[in-house]
């Protein structure tokens, strides 16, 4: 029993996938519209992401450490600024002696600071169980030709 | 050695504090100081009187640096022209390079910076002078 419900049935052309021919009229794609694969991902590949991690990491690191030095610079430089003002004109060698101490820690914060000033990569360090941004290399580097010529 | 006393000295920031601090640096140095906290003024005052050198900070809010400097440069060439800046000097070379800034000072900076950067730019605005 036929349960097909085709009322109206197309003639019989035969099997399309069969016919030798089935392109012999106008393909609806030129062959200059075709794109290879490697065409399509021109630009920018979005299996490549957005970069490697390390860059993502290294991009924070630089942000959060311009942001510790653009921050600490201003008050920094007005204490270090007095300190030298009451080191001239003090003439007790109690105070001066306290004078060279605080002037002494102030140089390493400094050092500290040109540090983070100086972070190219992204490296960090245990520190009893946490990871902390490691800039001792950079600590020991030479200063930058640059720098040393400008002030 | 160059003598500093009454060199014309005037320090453009937004904030009071350090300009203080730069202020009682520069006086004992020998320099006469005066201080601006607004663009407006600081050319109202350039105006009126001839400097040797202008400090200012890169990180006044609001100031187009580039544009600063190049009016600078139209109300005296022979002026020198400092920025304080925070960052290594390849940050600024870049972007300020080709502007009218002779001299970056690198906070944190003391007494010893400021003395120097007051006998270098005095130094160079008298070249400056001489030569025009």
């Amino acid at each position: 029993m036929e349960t097909s419900n085709n009322g109206s049935r197309q003639p019989d052309i035969g099997d399309r996938r069969k016919a030798l021919n089935r392109r012999v009229l106008d393909d609806r794609r030129k062959a200059d519209d075709r794109r290879s694969g490697h065409d399509r991902r021109n630009g920018r590949d979005r299996r490549s992401g957005w970069g490697k991690i390390e860059q993502h990491l290294l991009r924070g690191a630089l942000a959060a450490s311009a942001s510790i030095v653009f921050q600490f610079s201003r008050p920094f430089t007005i204490i270090l600024g007095y300190v030298d003002l009451l080191l001239s004109s003090s003439k007790e060698e109690h105070t001066k002696q306290k004078l060279f101490i605080i002037k002494e820690q102030l140089e390493k914060i400094s050092e500290i600071l040109d540090s983070f000033r100086e972070v190219e990569t992204f490296q960090t360090k245990d520190f009893d169980g946490i990871d902390i941004l490691d800039t001792n290399n950079l600590l020991e580097a030479e200063p930058d030709e640059l720098d040393r010529k400008i002030l | 050695m160059l003598n500093l006393i009454n060199m014309e000295v005037l320090l453009f920031d937004s904030t009071r504090d350090q300009l203080l601090m730069m202020e009682e640096i520069l006086k004992r140095i020998g320099c006469r100081v005066t201080l601006v906290m607004s663009e407006y003024e600081c050319f109202a005052k350039l105006m009126n009187r001839r400097y040797d050198l202008v400090i200012f900070d890169h990180g006044i809010p609001g100031l187009d640096i580039a544009a600063f400097v190049a009016q600078l440069e139209t109300i005296d060439r022979c002026m020198s022209v400092a920025m304080m800046v925070t960052l290594p000097s390849r940050f600024y070379e870049e972007k300020y390079g080709c502007s009218g800034i002779d001299f970056l000072i690198f906070k944190p900076f003391g007494y010893k910076e400021i003395l120097l950067l007051a006998r270098e730019a005095f130094q160079y605005s008298l070249k400056l002078r001489k030569a025009s």
